[in-house]
């Protein structure tokens, strides 16, 4: 007859892998509880800076020299950047990148012999013909409400004066 | 395997079950969405060489109209109305006029009040003065006579001005003789009239006299050299003229005194109808949509209605038709809570010194580790879980000093006043302010001879802690109301190129601007990345 075990309260493991997995677990969620959260914060775009343009220093920003594309109508500088399909480079409106637009849009043509050569003084656009001039501002109010106004075209020589002014 | 499961790991199991469930079902939703804080004004997307963007309210982005009025519905259209629509506005939904004085609450008839705007509107017209648009000075505690005298004031097109209670003789003479008022309303025997007479235009006094009192006869001074008429007397009297159909609301409708931070002395603003009303519909849409005043509120201004700031809240209580409460004691001459006795208010309004002197000695009451254990807790809930701290038996277990304002209370509006030279209130005492009253707080820049009512103020839920910088103290003050847009300008060594966000000369425009363009208060603040204007040191 074999002899029967002798019945001994078997001590509680402490220290066991289930145990250990558990506590570790429980003081990571106290942690994160007690974690300090630092604020977000969200980066918002940086304003653009309104500028007073030369017919000289616009003609850049025509999408190739510069990736901005800005275009001058009525002597406002807009920026078109967001449109590269129509004003990017090899786009359909593309003479009008970094140019001044207005007599090209009033008269509805494509056409760089409508575009004010860079040596001359600003387009006052005083010949227009009354239909051609309500092209014009039709032109302006969609461009007002589709784009942002970054600046104005002055004439060579006359940006300091608008500085001034303000 | 089976032996290692003891006590011990069923314990273990039990806790971390409850981290996991218990936050789940206990924690609560934030009073706000946390997002809505990280972006709290619109920005406009170019600005000029030396000027930060303009930054406006996200209710009325860049490139939409501000918020010119009340839009009062007139038929198919809207108009934007004036003051006397707010007491229109008032009647028409139900809103209550209570007096507290002292035990006694007393109910006022609204009807009565309409028909005593008709006879002192009646009194005043048939004044003889020299002026062709009358001035009528109001020199009155809080009281339902203030309001009404106001609200007479927009009905018959007279120039109202209140005056601060109580106040030195000179004091109110300097304000008559800015003013160039002819008409004063006071309490009777609160002053020697022959000491205001000196120097100034006033010829008539209207004398307000407490129920009480009224077998005395006060207008009958042998001495006089103004004519004395007793507010119940023309009450009494019952003559009444139709109200004008129109007034003109570009005409100064209040004028308030305020220093100048660019003159460096006093000077009597004037607030058009325009301005006014502008400030008050801006101010009622300002707080988040469960925060805004709801015709159940009942408001107490807890500081002087000569004051525009609780002027206009007091007018915005009354365009949502609340129960306004009025206590003739106000800080900071009496107690936060003897102002609010017996009212039970769940919206107040607190002079900006007042409530952080309250803020200062109710921290240093808290001598206990109990309260400090609470306390920190609190601010636990506020900060982290965007939460403001709820009325409990535990709360206020064996409590500190504090004002206690009843169970209701829930928004207090308070002002920062660059012109008095107030102290900036800082995000962190704002919310020891909010674990001690339980209730919410809005911090608001205003500056009076700039703009009626508030140019920025915080939102209701912002519990966020402090930012600190190197120039400007851990304190904002929000995003611009609705009524206004609010742009920095290079001023004084301050640059809106700064790394620290742009900093400068505080520049504003809108329908509650005084000025008709751009008014430059002289006043240096420095935009957050989150929208929010901070205050810096003067210019």
């Amino acid at each position: 007859m074999e002899a029967q075990a002798p019945a001994v309260t078997e001590a509680v493991p402490l220290v066991t892998p289930l145990n250990l997995i558990l506590f570790s677990l429980a003081a990571y969620l106290i942690y994160m509880r007690f974690k300090p959260s630092p604020i977000p914060t969200i980066a918002a775009p940086e304003p653009i800076v309104f500028t007073t343009y030369t017919p000289r220093t616009l003609v850049k920003y025509n999408g190739t020299d510069d990736p901005r594309i800005l275009l001058a109508l009525k002597g406002k500088v807009f920026d078109v950047s967001s449109k590269p399909m129509f004003y990017g480079p090899g786009a359909s409106y593309s003479i009008f990148a970094g140019r001044d637009a207005s007599r090209g849009l009033a008269k509805g043509v494509l056409d760089q012999s409508l575009l004010t050569p860079l040596d001359q003084k600003l387009d006052t656009l005083e010949d227009l013909a009354a239909d051609e001039k309500e092209t014009l501002q039709g032109w302006f109010d969609q461009f007002v409400g589709k784009y942002l106004v970054v600046g104005e075209l002055v004439n060579e020589g006359e940006e300091g004066g608008a500085i001034e002014k303000q | 395997m089976s032996s290692d499961i003891s006590y011990v790991t069923y314990t273990l199991l039990a806790v971390v079950a409850g981290l996991i469930f218990v936050p789940v079902f206990l924690d609560g939703e934030p009073d706000g969405p946390p997002m809505a804080l990280l972006q709290q004004s619109s920005v406009g997307p170019t600005r000029q060489k030396n000027e930060s963007a303009v930054h406006r309210s996200r209710e009325t982005p860049v490139g939409f109209p501000l918020r010119q009025g009340l839009g009062i519905q007139e038929g198919y259209s809207k108009r934007n109305g004036d003051v006397r629509d707010i007491w229109r506005v008032f009647m028409q939904k139900i809103g209550q006029l209570h007096t507290i004085l002292g035990n006694d609450k007393v109910v006022h008839s609204i009807d009565t009040l309409d028909a005593e705007i008709d006879t002192l509107g009646h009194y005043i017209s048939g004044l003889p003065t020299i002026e062709g648009r009358k001035v009528v000075a109001v020199y009155l505690p809080n009281s339902v006579e203030n309001l009404v005298a106001g609200f007479t004031c927009a009905f018959y097109d007279f120039t109202f001005v209140p005056i601060e209670y109580p106040a030195e003789p000179e004091v109110i003479a300097d304000k008559l003789r800015m003013t160039n008022a002819e008409i004063l309303i006071m309490p009777a025997a609160s002053l020697d009239i022959n000491d205001l007479n000196v120097a100034t235009l006033l010829k008539h006094v209207i004398l307000v006299v407490e129920e009480g009192s009224r077998h005395l006869d006060f207008a009958a001074d042998p001495d006089a050299k103004v004519t004395l008429k007793e507010w119940h007397d023309i009450a009494a009297n019952g003559h009444k003229t139709p109200r004008p159909e129109k007034i003109d609301e570009s005409l100064p409708h209040m004028v308030v005194f305020s220093k100048d931070v660019k003159l460096q002395k006093n000077v009597a603003v004037s607030y058009s109808h325009v301005n006014i009303v502008a400030a008050v519909s801006a101010q009622a849409t300002a707080p988040a949509p469960k925060d805004q005043f709801q015709s159940i509120d009942v408001f107490t201004p807890a500081a002087t209605l000569a004051d525009q700031f609780c002027r206009i809240i007091t007018y915005t209580a009354m365009l949502s038709g609340c129960t306004i409460i009025i206590n003739a004691v106000t800080p900071p001459s009496g107690s936060l809570q003897s102002s609010c006795a017996n009212a039970v208010p769940s919206i107040i309004v607190v002079p900006a010194d007042s409530l952080s002197a309250i803020g200062r000695l109710s921290k240093a009451a808290q001598v206990e580790l109990f309260h400090e254990w609470m306390h920190i807790y609190q601010l636990r809930k506020l900060t982290r879980y965007g939460q403001v701290p709820r009325h409990s038996a535990f709360a206020r277990f064996n409590d500190y000093d504090r004002p206690n304002l009843g169970k209701s209370l829930r928004l207090i509006y308070v002002a920062e006043n660059p012109a008095e030279g107030t102290t900036p209130i800082s995000c962190n005492m704002l919310n020891d302010l909010r674990a001690i009253f339980f209730s919410k707080v809005v911090y608001a820049l205003t500056y009076p001879p700039a703009a009626a009512g508030a140019i920025t103020q915080t939102m209701s839920f912002d519990y966020r802690p402090g930012e600190d910088t190197k120039t400007f103290k851990d304190s904002h003050l929000g995003a611009p109301l609705s009524c206004i847009e609010v742009k920095l300008r290079d001023a004084g060594g301050y640059t809106v190129d700064h790394t620290d966000g742009p900093m400068g000369e505080i520049v504003i425009a809108g329908p509650s601007v005084t000025s008709s363009g751009e008014y430059a208060t002289g006043i240096i603040g420095r935009w957050r990345s989150d929208g929010c204007l901070s205050m810096g040191s003067k210019a």
